[in-house]
């Protein structure tokens, strides 16, 4: 669907030969396998294309799925093939033909019964803003996205938000029954559940009064600012989609937005890898860090469009969580060479992976911070 | 491999080694270990056709691991192919006789960084830029900074005598390492003398280095370092002929000044490569120069470096398009910059003093673009790893489209090279510098070595009874 058939050909021969991204691919790094760089599964790929391998080949689901699709081997690679976009449709045709793994239509069939991907019972967005402290009266200025993760897995950034507005006094409006953006099911190949919850999520926009849309999650914020449209599911004409870092480091610019003091524990930076690389949001989060906490931010190596990643995207905590926690292992490690105390992100997937295995270092979303830190 | 009961019987024991989730016996996952960086082993999946594969994929984390893996297939007479990054260019990973591929590339501890004695001590599975940065770090760097940098590990820079960019004043792999652990094929763990110099009898490292896993497999080996130099410089030159950068070259050398690199393309690679990569619009034979160091040293050898070229005629370019080779040196090896099917293509290093160098170039070019001028194949070189007396012409042969039959195509790339290679040894050549021999190039070491092949034959024998160790390669 993201390739022509030339496209797809084209970049399958590119990565089939060629090792110059070993070094960078983290699920390569944890394994050590030939299988799990982007040659290996661009090799897979062009035995199924040649008819050597069959879908139905020992091993084709495993080498399509362990794969964190970061984006950070078509930023290395001098020749910009997108290797990523090669295995998403590799997951695709492997969906369609019933050879995904079961976590993949387990997660479909709890998008559809529970309208998130962890298959969770939900009390509702009213019930969310109520016990954030609620809205903030007035004509809605801004249209709020949360995302799945952040309704049930990491509430704390949600609720941030919530608080930040109140603060700002900015009226806000949620949809109606917020249904998860598809990313997932995107990422995973199950491209028909994707673009359903795409369908709903756009008709749920054209209900909203607002047209400022403001997204905590990076993963969702890519979906709607690069693939809505692709999936049949453009958003109403003169909505401004921005990714809450950007939304509120325009206010700090503005004067608008500002902070007791400097804060003085040390701390770094998680760049997620849907916004550092696929959708470019890289200085706005720096620019509130470097307002919060001035000298005592401090940068991770890997940072910017070349940061690793946190395990917590391509579907993998779901598909091979061992995968997901040894690579955001691997991140706090680097968080942790830092001399950070805490380390900050920027979306609530990435602060849930982080946390899960971040011992010595407090992860937090940078709204929480903002949250605490707001005069 | 049938599956069969000792298939599964050889599998178990694997997963006793290194855990049921460091082994692989699935197609795919096997399919992985198809190929390699080589031309014939890429064509011929390209092709559709169906790759030599491993029974088994295991991945050990410690030499214990490789020793007892080493056990196994002695008892079940299996073959094992030691595995790094896979970059190899002469099939020297392809699995001839199935058996067991042996991925190192999770033996990658840093163990040791002595910042006294600058050396570094690491498990051989270790990726070579990965340990470069871990390095440099420590205000250190190997200075190895071959083309596959970003996906060789270290057993593999020594499995294969590799050399890097600046391997005119750091030198080859063998010249950087002091000492290695080595499993025997037979799963004995050997060490090494602590240091290289010394005159107690022959140097056993030196049977391993260049080996490529045919009479065993290293797993750790500890390597000189050198501090990151305070300042490294690269001038582009321009030179009229080729026969004037050679002898620009020449002088360089002999005069005993040290360079970290001289890398001088021929007029065909001077468009090939510098016009399209680097952009830098020039004709000739294009030089670039790099000096490293001491600023005052630096100064001093660059001076130097431009007179004796400017006496030859060579035009100063300045540091531009110097600076942008070193900045863009391994974009040459990405798609679509690099050389890539479906066009046929082979790299025949050699190496060679002083005086044969012209000769010996003039020589290949001939026997390559005459002898297949019907095919209009083109030829192609660059000088750039050089000694106190002599240099390496890398070398390559292009032919835009070669047949379409996998089989006839294999022939004629056999063919060519062939030619090639007798040329070289005929002009006092050797087969290569740094490119290895793999499977395709193993045929001519009774040539090569002449009356010391049998002897390196009786040591095969001895040192690998049952002929496990990576069969069909180095000429064994």
């Amino acid at each position: 669907m993201f390739f022509t058939d030339s496209e797809r050909l084209e970049t399958v021969r590119a990565c089939r030969d060629c090792p110059m991204c070993h070094l960078i691919d983290t699920v390569a790094m944890i394994t050590g396998k030939e299988s799990n760089t982007p040659r290996g599964r661009a090799m897979v790929l062009w035995g199924l294309e040649k008819g050597l391998l069959s879908w139905e080949s020992e091993g084709v689901p495993q080498i399509l799925y362990q794969a964190f699709l970061d984006g950070l081997a078509q930023e290395w690679c001098e020749g910009n093939f997108d290797n990523d976009e090669l295995v998403i449709d590799g997951r695709k045709a492997l969906v369609e033909r019933g050879r995904a793994p079961a976590a993949v239509s387990t997660v479909a069939r709890n998008v559809k019964n529970t309208g998130n991907p962890f298959g969770l019972k939900e009390e509702g967005m009213k019930a969310l803003v109520e016990k954030s402290g609620g809205n903030v009266a007035g004509t809605p200025e801004v249209i709020l996205y949360f995302g799945s993760t952040a309704r049930l897995q990491r509430p704390q950034s949600a609720r941030a938000l919530i608080k930040v507005l109140r603060s700002l006094k900015i009226p806000f409006e949620t949809l109606k029954e917020e249904p998860d953006s598809g990313f997932l099911s995107y990422q995973l190949g199950d491209f028909i559940s994707a673009a359903e919850q795409a369908r709903k999520v756009a008709v749920q926009l054209k209900e909203c009064r607002a047209k400022k849309f403001i997204v905590l999650g990076a993963s969702d914020y890519r979906m709607f600012t690069t693939r809505y449209s692709r999936f049949g599911a453009a958003l109403p004409e003169g909505l401004s989609v921005s990714h809450v870092t950007e939304f509120l480091s325009r206010l700090l610019e503005e004067k608008k937005l500002s902070f007791k003091g400097k804060l003085r524990d040390r701390m770094t930076y998680h760049d997620p890898c849907n916004l550092a690389r696929f959708t470019y949001v890289i200085e706005p989060p720096r620019k509130i860090l470097a307002a919060l906490a001035g000298e005592n931010f401090v940068e991770m190596e890997w940072h910017g469009r070349k940061a690793h990643t946190c395990g917590g995207c391509g579907g993998v905590p779901f598909t091979y969580p061992d995968l997901s926690a040894g690579a955001a292992q691997l991140r706090i490690e680097q968080a942790l060479r830092t001399g950070a105390k805490i380390l900050i992100s920027a979306d609530p997937s990435c602060e849930e992976m982080l946390s899960r295995v971040g011992k010595g270092v407090g992860v937090k979303n940078i709204v929480e911070l903002i949250a605490d830190e707001i005069s | 491999m049938e599956k069969n009961l000792l298939f599964e019987l050889i599998r178990e024991e694997l997963c006793d080694v290194v855990g049921e989730e460091n082994v692989d016996t699935s197609e795919a996952g096997r399919f992985c270990y198809g190929a390699d960086y080589s031309w014939v082993s890429r064509a011929w999946v390209d092709r559709g056709q169906v790759p030599m594969l491993p029974d088994f994929v295991a991945s050990p984390q410690s030499t214990e691991a490789v020793s007892r893996i080493l056990k196994i297939a002695n008892r079940h007479k299996v073959a094992v192919i030691p595995y790094g990054g896979g970059s190899g260019v002469n099939g020297g990973i392809l699995a001839l006789h199935g058996g067991i591929m042996m991925d190192i590339k999770r033996m990658r501890r840093i163990i040791r960084i002595d910042e006294k004695s600058l050396t570094v001590t690491a498990q051989a599975g270790t990726n070579g830029q990965h340990l470069e940065w871990e390095l440099n770090r420590h205000g250190l760097t190997l200075a190895h900074y071959p083309a596959s940098e970003y996906c060789a590990t270290l057993g593999g820079y020594l499995a294969a005598r590799g050399s890097g960019t600046l391997s005119t004043k750091y030198g080859k792999a063998e010249e950087l390492v002091l000492s290695m652990e080595v499993v025997l094929p037979t799963g004995e763990i050997i060490r090494t003398l602590p240091v290289p110099r010394h005159a107690t009898g022959p140097g056993i490292m030196d049977l391993f280095i260049g080996a490529e896993g045919t009479l065993g497999v290293i797993t750790e080996a500890t390597m000189r370092l050198d501090p990151i130099p305070e300042v490294r410089e690269f001038q582009g030159f321009l030179f009229k002929s080729l026969v004037d950068g050679i002898e620009a070259s020449r002088l360089i050398m002999t005069k005993r000044l040290h360079p970290c690199v001289i890398r001088l393309y021929d007029p065909p690679s001077t468009i090939r490569f510098v016009q399209k990569v680097l952009g830098v619009q020039v004709e000739g034979s294009f030089m670039v120069v790099g000096s490293d160091g001491q600023k005052d040293m630096v100064e001093l050898e660059k001076k130097e470096i431009s007179r004796i070229c400017n006496s030859l005629g060579g035009e100063d370019l300045g540091r531009e398009p110097g600076e942008a080779w070193w900045k863009d040196r391994y974009k040459f090896y990405f798609p679509p910059f690099c050389p890539d099917l479906p066009e046929m293509f082979g790299t025949m290093d050699t190496v060679t003093t002083f005086d044969k160098l012209i000769p010996l170039y003039e020589a290949k070019k001939k026997t390559i673009e005459e002898g297949f001028k019907d095919f209009h194949v083109r030829y192609t070189a660059h000088f750039s790893h050089w000694f106190p007396w002599g240099g390496m012409i890398y070398d390559r042969f292009f032919l835009e489209k070669p047949p379409q039959d996998p089989r006839e195509a294999i022939q004629l790339h056999n063919r060519i090279w062939a030619a090639a290679i007798r040329t070289t040894l005929a002009e006092g050549g050797v087969i290569n510098e740094h490119h290895g021999v793999g499977q395709k190039l193993g045929y001519f070491m009774p040539e090569q070595f002449g009356t010391a092949w049998p002897f390196l034959v009786s040591l095969k024998n001895m040192l690998d009874p049952n002929n496990i160790m990576n069969p069909g390669k180095l000429g064994f």
